[in-house]
């Protein structure tokens, strides 16, 4: 009896951590294939939560064996996610998107062919370990075994995040949860330990693991050859992105996590910035230039002028490989007049005290939250405080040719408009790429006069010389072609019907560009999934689904489920928008999504445990959960992290309590109640994970946290019925 | 007012739910409401009474009532074929010449450029798919007539129309009527195109343009297959014929790295040229940056562009460019006979034009263009 509770206890820990690392692993892995946005996540989340979902409603009682089925259970998880990986690295030597992306029904399939059967035995597993514990027994096995596999997940999530993800690639990661599973699967499977078996199977297991540097690098190069042009010369998993070097003829090609980020030499490409900077006036010389952006001809150029550059980029490995490439290109590249901080572009601005004679940002295009932080209104006020008071601050954005579409025109007007409010004394550009430059001081802005006096300035300027020499047929008439006057009259009759900002609170023009983004693949899954209606329709359609699944478990069910399902829905829209909005405090989060996870995974089993005290408290975890919520608020305001982390703790506590206190309620049966209630969880938290990015955040941004305050107070309603 | 049979009211009805679940608007138009608007087109026979065949460009599409054809523009609305786009302007700009490229028609003067929704391909690099892509309706249009088109180009002074953007041969039939109207006020009209056009088709709009520019894609099948959705073979057929017809030609290739730089496919290309539109036709090869379907694969290294310059140029063509490199010295018309510059710009701006009747003001030798009206 206490081998088989060892086993128990032992096993559930292990499904805790097999899962969460799983998880943390799939989603990188499956992030290099997809787009590497929010929408990637969600979909990665919907489908995550919709197999363990199955897996938990499916789950019967198993009258006989029950421990060999664990211990298969758990053998099985690893090789699922070990077959995931293959297919995941397979999919894109066999099926090619030269230069592109797949569409989203494609996307869709490979997160379902991949995640789904894993998801499915994490479901299915825990109703029969709460049902084993009942017949060990155990008392209150539900919070027993919610516990330990809370805490399994929370192990998982710290060991992923400290120990594993610089050191072990994803392959060998599994294959040690394998021999891990193998050696407590064999403690039930066979009586007798077979010595020979178990150092076999290791054997086997760590050869493989030697190996699968190998496996790995040669799938990711044949990967790699089938989709991009040039050849792979590297790859590297930095904490923040997965980095992929390649060479393009005389050029080298940046992606990070599959999406390109820049090509070396970028002479030609940089040249509008050399034009938008001299345009201003500046001299160059003993000026400050503070630089944000995947580029390096123009640290090159302007470090020869004689300024002063402070360059800020949050991934040491990116500027490393751009400074050793660009070297390469221009051995005179002059490293040491490059002042380089290793931070999150807005982090820097808010711990310096620094002042710039200018500021230039480049960054990728917002098509996710990470990189909006950099066209919001709140960012350009952080730019604007550390001008000189003549100071000048430069962004481009991806813009429109000739015509724009109301999601590209929202997304434009939304990233101007933010611009215009913090320097109202501008200039903006119009056409493929928009550059726009605000002064600190009032200045002329009739673009006519602007550019005349630009090209006389330029003649008779003692900098001329020097710019032309290092930048080959460099003429100031060149910056004229960014200000056609049709387009521009265009650009700005568009831009007088939308008075849209891009904000933190609400991010519009992220939530545009993507919408503008989908729209290019044409796909059915895209028109549907941008359409809120089809997403409350599909919420709508599981929320009655699930009501007439579990209608004949009884009245019980019905109540108990729905109570479950509004707080799963609760904690996985608080999650999303926690992580959005920590994304925008703090930049970079991907490498932080396991710790996230086993913080919340802490609180789970925070919660749990508390239902061991014999008074509900029903209504105090409710109170709990509703100022957790608004504890996330806050955090949008004070932007203090000890706030970030006590509300998901708090979320997931209170959140997390309540199935182990509704499975206290019932004796008999109790991985029926079991499998209804984790299958309502993750159904909640599959509807918070299509309606948050899909319907709440595009039109209440982070304020959305208000309905959740709502539906908290709903689950007050159902204190009599328990 | 306008009044619905019940028909179409069910019709509309779907419409809206459509829009309302799908965002889109495609096949569920009620024909006769909208069919005063349309214009019927030319180059299409009847098939039978509800069925006719486009023969405007080589997709051939074979249309049933209600149904359109791939470039969206033309449908057929009991068993006529109309033109959804006569006159629909949904792009409306005033460019530098330059930027269309040409560069030996007019140099220096602005296009009145004009597009319309639709095309006839569905290249995975197009810059303008917004345009391209659409249906008719989903765009915010303005009805210009041709008469009104070219008033307002004289108006603008611009001497050029320009129609352009989008593929403009869908909207043959307005084009056809403005560039009769155009030529009584002395505008020129040219066409930016894929070249993808029946002969019989071509051979009626042709000789009435002043210039065309036509995308040379690829010398390859594939290529037009499988990014464009098209085909070779009627493009080199009205590259041919566009310098048989004395229209003033340029080309241009979009070099895309990989799918479409290899060296041989490039001196085929230049040969073809050589060979059916002469060694003087200028030929633009142009730097393809990440867009539409293509965004993960780097812009064209510069170097790329100028390996397949020369070897145009030692295949025998005369005036070979780079473009959307702004400051590259191949931007500039440099004189054959004694290679010095004649012509000199500045991203789209020509800054300098030393061409004196259309000579050489070194050598005097002549260079081939349009250089006035």
């Amino acid at each position: 009896m206490k081998r088989n509770r060892i086993f128990l206890y032992v096993s559930t820990l292990f499904i805790g951590i097999s899962a969460s690392i799983s998880q943390a692993i799939m989603i990188r892995e499956l992030l290099m294939l997809f787009r590497g946005n929010e929408l990637s996540i969600g979909i990665i989340m919907v489908l995550w939560f919709a197999g363990i979902t199955a897996g938990a409603a499916i789950s019967r009682k198993i009258k006989a064996h029950q421990f060999n089925s664990i211990a298969k259970n758990i053998l099985l998880h690893p090789i699922l996610v070990f077959i995931s990986l293959i297919l995941l690295y397979c999919t894109p030597i066999v099926y090619h998107t030269f230069g592109s992306f797949y569409p989203l029904e494609v996307e869709l399939l490979i997160a379902l062919v991949c995640l789904f059967p894993q998801c499915f035995i994490v479901g299915y597993i825990f109703p029969v370990l709460v049902n084993a514990g009942s017949s060990v027994p155990i008392k209150n096995p539900g919070t027993v075994i919610f516990l330990l596999e809370s805490l399994g997940a929370f192990t998982g999530g710290i060991v992923f995040t400290f120990l594993i993800i610089q050191k072990i690639n994803p392959l060998g990661t599994v294959l040690i949860l394998f021999i891990i599973a193998r050696i407590i699967s064999f403690t039930v499977i066979q009586q007798r330990i077979k010595f020979l078996a178990i150092v076999t199977a290791i054997l086997i297991a760590a050869f493989a693991i030697f190996h699968s540097q190998n496996v790995e690098r040669k799938l990711l190069t044949l990967s790699f050859a089938a989709n991009h042009p040039g050849a792979l010369l590297e790859y590297r998993r930095t904490p923040y992105q997965m980095m992929f070097i390649a060479r393009l003829g005389d050029t080298i090609a940046l992606y990070g996590n599959n999406n390109l980020y820049a090509q070396f030499p970028d002479d030609y490409q940089v040249r509008p910035i050399i034009h938008a900077l001299l345009s201003t006036g500046s001299l160059l010389k003993d000026t400050d230039i503070l630089i944000s952006g995947d580029t390096a001809f123009l640290h090159y150029v302007f470090a020869y002028a004689g300024a002063s550059i402070d360059h800020v980029t949050v991934d040491p490995v990116l500027w490393n490989i751009v400074q050793q490439k660009f070297i390469s290109i221009y051995p005179d590249f002059p490293s040491r007049l490059i002042n380089v901080h290793y931070d999150d572009t807005r982090n820097y601005l808010k711990s310096t005290t620094k002042k710039y004679n200018s500021i230039i940002i480049l960054p990728p295009p917002p098509d996710s939250i990470l990189h909006n932080r950099l066209y919001t209104q709140e960012f350009f006020n952080d730019c604007k405080l550390h001008l000189t008071p003549n100071g000048v601050c430069i962004i481009q954005i991806e813009g429109f040719a000739n015509i724009m579409n109301p999601s590209l025109r929202r997304y434009i007007a939304s990233v101007i408009n933010s611009f215009r409010h913090v320097f109202p004394s501008s200039l903006i550009s119009a056409g493929d790429t928009i550059y726009c430059i605000g002064f600190n001081d009032t200045r002329e802005t009739d673009v006519s006069n602007y550019l005349s006096h630009y090209i006389k300035y330029f003649s008779q300027s003692p900098i001329s010389k020097t710019i032309q020499s290092l930048v080959p047929g460099f003429s100031p008439h060149e910056f004229k072609m960014y200000f056609q006057e049709s387009q521009q009259k265009y650009l700005f009759k568009q831009l007088q019907s939308e008075h849209i900002i891009n904000s933190d609170l609400l991010p519009k023009g992220y939530f545009e560009y993507l919408a503008n983004s989908l729209k290019q693949t044409y796909s059915i899954a895209e028109r549907i999934i941008t359409n809120p209606l089809w997403i409350m329709l599909f919420s709508v359609l599981i929320v009655i689904m699930s009501l007439w699944y579990f209608k004949s478990r009884g009245i019980q069910h019905i109540v108990f489920g729905s109570i479950i399902f509004i707080s799963g829905f609760i904690s996985m829209a608080a999650i999303i928008i926690a992580l959005i909005t920590y994304q925008n405090v703090y930049g970079v989060l991907y490498y932080k999504i396991a710790l996230c996870n086993a913080l919340f995974m802490l609180g789970l089993a925070i919660g749990s445990a508390t239902t061991f005290i014999q008074k509900d408290f029903f209504i105090t975890r409710i109170v709990v959960l509703i100022v957790s919520v608004l504890l996330l608020f806050s955090f949008t305001i004070y932007t203090i992290s000890l706030i970030f982390y006590i509300s998901i703790l708090l979320i997931a506590a209170s959140t997390g309590s309540l199935m182990p206190l509704l499975l206290k309620k019932q004796t008999d049966d109790i991985q029926l109640l079991a499998s209804t209630l984790d299958a309502t969880d993750h159904g909640g938290a599959l509807c918070g994970a299509l309606m948050t990015p899909f319907v709440l955040l595009p039109f209440f941004g982070i304020y959305s946290l208000g309905i959740l305050i709502i539906l908290g107070f709903t689950l007050i309603l159902f204190k009599k019925h328990i | 007012m306008i009044s619905y049979t019940r028909k179409q009211f069910l019709q509309s009805c779907m419409y809206s739910v459509q829009t309302l679940m799908i965002g889109s608007v495609i096949p569920f138009l009620p024909e006769d409401v909208y069919a005063s608007n349309y214009r019927p087109a030319l180059h299409w026979e009847k098939i039978d009474k509800q069925t006719v065949q486009c023969n405007l460009c080589p997709n051939q599409c074979m249309l049933t009532s209600g149904t359109r054809g791939l470039c969206k523009a033309r449908q057929c609305i009991n068993g006529t074929l109309y033109s959804l786009v006569y006159g629909r302007i949904a792009a409306y700009h005033i460019d530098p010449i330059e930027k269309k490229p040409l560069y030996h028609f007019l140099p220096g003067n602005d296009a009145l450029s004009v597009a319309t929704a639709g095309c006839n391909f569905s290249c995975k690099f197009c810059q303008n798919w917004q345009l391209s892509q659409s249906h008719p309706e989903e765009l915010d249009s303005h009805y210009i007539t041709p008469d009104q088109l070219v008033k307002q180009a004289k108006e603008n002074k611009t001497p050029v129309i320009a129609f352009t953007y989008n593929e403009p041969s869908i909207q043959y039939e307005y084009i056809y009527d403005t560039v009769q109207i155009a030529k009584k006020y002395n505008i020129a009209c040219v066409i930016i195109s894929n070249g993808y056009l029946n002969k019989q088709a071509s051979e009626m709009l042709y000789p009435l343009l002043n210039a065309i520019k036509i995308d040379f894609k690829a010398y390859s099948q594939k290529f037009y297959s499988e990014i464009c959705g098209g085909n070779l073979s009627p493009v080199l057929a009205n590259i041919e014929l566009a310098k048989k017809k004395n229209v003033w030609l340029e080309l241009v290739n979009l070099v895309i790295p990989t799918l479409n730089d290899n060296p041989d496919d490039i001196r085929s290309m230049a040969r073809f040229i050589k060979t059916h539109c002469g060694s003087t036709t200028p030929l633009h090869f142009t730097r393809f940056y990440p867009i539409y379907k293509l965004k993960n694969i780097p812009p064209t290294p510069v170097s790329t562009l100028e390996r397949c310059r020369d070897i145009a140029l030692a295949e025998g063509l005369k005036f070979v460019y780079i473009g959307n490199v702004p400051g590259h010295s191949a931007n500039n018309t440099i004189c054959y006979n004694c290679g010095k510059p004649v012509i000199e710009r500045s991203g789209f701006y020509t800054t300098t034009n030393k061409l004196k009747s259309g000579k050489c003001p070194y050598c005097n030798t002549a260079i081939p263009g349009i250089w006035t009206l």
